[in-house]
């Protein structure tokens, strides 16, 4: 079912695309490197109008995890469910990206593929309160602050189409993405103030790590855009991004959403979540076809 | 366009298959802390059944200020373990006993009055909205009850003035239709333990009681000084008996599929010991509880176990629930014919648990209650929803 995904979304961001473009009409076509202005394009303009660049990237992720449902091991008797929401931080816990890309370029469009890893980090926290009524500076608050780390091999496609200004080549971007979950940890720490023995006495533990890959479904799958600008630094491309991931369904497993938590005994279930991202990648591309006698790639 | 169109309606529909498996319309797997703020509330989980809208009432005790005894407290939660509601039993009817009793639609428990020091029966409904109290016209505290295979109620109980342990049977109006009394021994010593089992001041004692599928009744109760495992149809003169010492050496928790195979655990000094098939010698003398087993030393001394049998696609299994040493609840399947362990489950992590009680559900998976306590301390009703395909696993 995955291949069958991928090959569709192959289709759907690479050969679409390039059809489409095709059948433009003529007369709207710019004159593109090594081409003749007026000119009937033939086999050797259309070699010369394309590029395939291949490079590297590494970049950093900014994620925030939309609750859209949320869920708890605790179930109140005597007061209302909403104190056990949690509170996510937001954009708050940077990732690190970094991985190949390739480029399909052709009249002004690049079309790329960026297989790379992607780590993606974001805090939640919630608390809990037992007081005596008949005495209230008799309580116990506990505060506790999970921070997820997720680790994905992203599978990106993406559409850029490039403005030639000088040497500097601004670009907007739109495209999807698949990426697959390998690995998950939660780190945890607790916190709070105890006062049931009549002093403020602070709780404070310290931070502990577990595994939580199974909280977690494998796929994760959404849509994004961006803007940058390619920067022609003698033959090759150095390519600075800043785009914006949207995900489109729930990552949680809800089927091992109390089963595989080791963290259930503190009340912890993960909500149903959606993780967006903003995303600043910093990229170099060099040219695997040499158009012109001095070997270099553009003019 | 129509291509992009049909494009889009291809990708859709693939991520939708991809994701599906994501969507539980309704969890066969799962965990609840029922969790009040108060800082004095404590609560002993002591039995769970199912209901017919696929909720579940759980029977648990709670401490009380104003009395030494415990109080009784009836939770009713949804199929998905969400809280619906709580009845609290009020005074003087204190010291629930196990286990939760099922009739019909009715559930059913028994308490005691702590004025009087007699047992009564408490029925309530599904839904918790009709909480009835009758008399069972026991001069006895209860300490123990069960349903037989006609439908009746037998209660284990003991009478603290003629020092005797009583062991009765009850219609479910609450009208006494059986009972058989049995020395406990004079002294001190021997009833001293029983009243700190009431007041919770001392060790919570396994108590028990029911019926074999052979038709034969048993209780594990005091007589002649030491808590034993009694096998009597209310004739006076046991047809066998498996001899603790004292309260130190005794059952624990008995399945018996027969007068003649019995599944045990027993405890020996705070040591405990699983014998899943276990044949007496029976009738016959009394037979000392130096039964061979095996010993499970993970178990927190003197544990509190119960034992039921499982239809698992293996056909009966023996289950057994008790509390580890580092505060888990755990599940040991067992294969009865074999005498082997077939499976192991623990539950629980992060603050300590206590066990409770477990029963089956209608869509063949188990449902366990038990105790925990929050931030190490709040002693809060939890329950354990696994699924079917879970409890193959111990099987």
């Amino acid at each position: 079912m995955k291949k069958l995904l991928l090959l569709s979304l192959i289709y759907f961001f690479v050969l679409a695309p390039v059809l489409s473009q095709k059948k433009r009409s003529k007369s709207k076509q710019k004159t593109y490197v090594g081409q003749t202005p007026g000119a009937r394009p033939n086999k050797k303009d259309n070699f010369l109008n394309t590029q395939w660049w291949m490079g590297m990237r590494i970049g950093t992720t900014l994620t925030e995890a939309v609750s859209t449902a949320s869920y708890s091991v605790l179930s109140p008797i005597d007061y209302p469910d909403e104190f056990n929401n949690k509170v996510y931080d937001q954009y708050n816990n940077p990732g690190l990206t970094a991985g190949l890309e390739f480029v399909f370029f052709i009249k002004g469009f690049n079309i790329g593929f960026a297989p790379n890893y992607r780590q993606h980090v974001f805090t939640y926290r919630s608390n809990a309160l037992w007081s005596n009524p008949e005495n209230a500076t008799q309580k116990t608050e506990v505060n506790y602050e999970h921070v997820v780390d997720m680790e994905y091999i992203d599978l990106p496609l993406s559409i850029k189409y490039e403005f030639e200004v000088k040497d500097f080549r601004p670009f907007v971007m739109v495209g999807g993405y698949y990426s697959t979950l390998m690995d998950a940890t939660k780190e945890y720490t607790i916190s709070g103030v105890d006062q049931s023995t009549g002093g403020q006495v602070p709780i404070q533990s310290e931070t502990h790590t577990i595994g939580a890959t199974d909280l977690f479904i494998k796929s994760s799958l959404g849509i994004m855009a961006g803007v940058g600008t390619f920067y022609n630094a003698g033959n090759v491309r150095i390519q600075f991004e800043a785009s914006y991931r949207l995900g489109m369904h729930n990552i949680t497993n809800a089927n091992n959403r109390y089963t595989d938590n080791r963290l259930a005994g503190l009340g912890d279930a993960m909500d149903d979540l959606k993780m967006n991202s903003i995303n600043i990648n910093l990229g170099i591309l060099l040219p695997l076809k040499f158009l012109s006698k001095n070997y270099r790639a553009t003019e | 366009m129509k291509n992009i169109l049909y494009i889009l309606f291809l990708l859709s529909t693939l991520v939708a298959c991809d994701l599906s498996d994501n969507e539980v319309s309704k969890p066969i797997s799962f965990h609840k802390i029922y969790d009040t703020r108060g800082f004095g509330d404590a609560f002993t989980t002591l039995d769970i059944q199912e209901t017919s809208d696929e909720g579940f009432i759980i029977l648990a005790s709670k401490q009380l200020e104003t009395s030494d005894f415990s109080g009784a407290v009836v939770l009713k939660v949804d199929k998905d373990g969400e809280y619906v509601s709580i009845q609290e039993i009020e005074a003087p009817y204190v010291h629930p006993v196990g286990k939760l009793l099922k009739i019909e639609n009715q559930f059913h428990f028994v308490v005691m009055n702590e004025t009087t020091l007699s047992s009564h029966l408490v029925s309530v409904n599904e839904s918790l909205s009709e909480i009835t109290t009758t008399s069972l016209s026991l001069n006895a505290r209860p300490l123990s009850a069960n349903l037989d295979i006609a439908g009746d109620i037998i209660v284990l109980g003991y009478n603290s003035v003629d020092q005797v342990s009583t062991f009765s049977k009850h219609n479910a109006a609450g009208n006494l239709l059986q009972i058989q009394t049995y020395d406990i021994g004079a002294g001190d010593e021997v009833e001293v333990p029983i009243i700190e089992h009431f007041t919770s001041t001392g060790r919570k004692l396994p108590f028990f009681c029911g019926q074999a599928p052979d038709g034969f009744y048993y209780f594990n109760g005091y007589i002649n000084y030491t808590l034993s495992l009694v096998f009597d149809n209310f004739t006076g003169d046991p047809i066998g008996i498996i001899q603790g010492s004292q309260d130190k050496k005794a059952i624990s928790a008995a399945n018996p599929q027969s007068i003649l195979l019995l599944s045990l655990s027993r405890f020996d000094e705070g040591v405990n010991f699983f014998t899943p098939q276990h044949i007496p010698s029976i009738p016959g003398t009394p037979i000392g509880a130096d039964i061979p087993g095996f010993e499970i030393k993970e178990l927190v001394p003197d544990a509190k176990v119960v034992i039921k049998t499982i239809v698992s696609e293996q056909g009966p299994r023996d289950l057994y629930l008790s509390t580890t040493k580092s505060g888990q609840l755990v599940l040991m399947g067992y294969d009865v014919s074999t005498n082997q362990q077939t499976g192991i489950k623990y539950l629980g992590f992060s603050n300590p648990y206590a066990a409770g009680g477990f029963t089956t559900t209608t869509d063949g998976g188990l449902a366990i209650c038990g105790s925990t306590f929050q931030a190490g301390r709040f002693a809060r009703i939890c329950m354990f929803k696994i699924s079917a395909e879970e409890v193959q696993k111990l099987f």
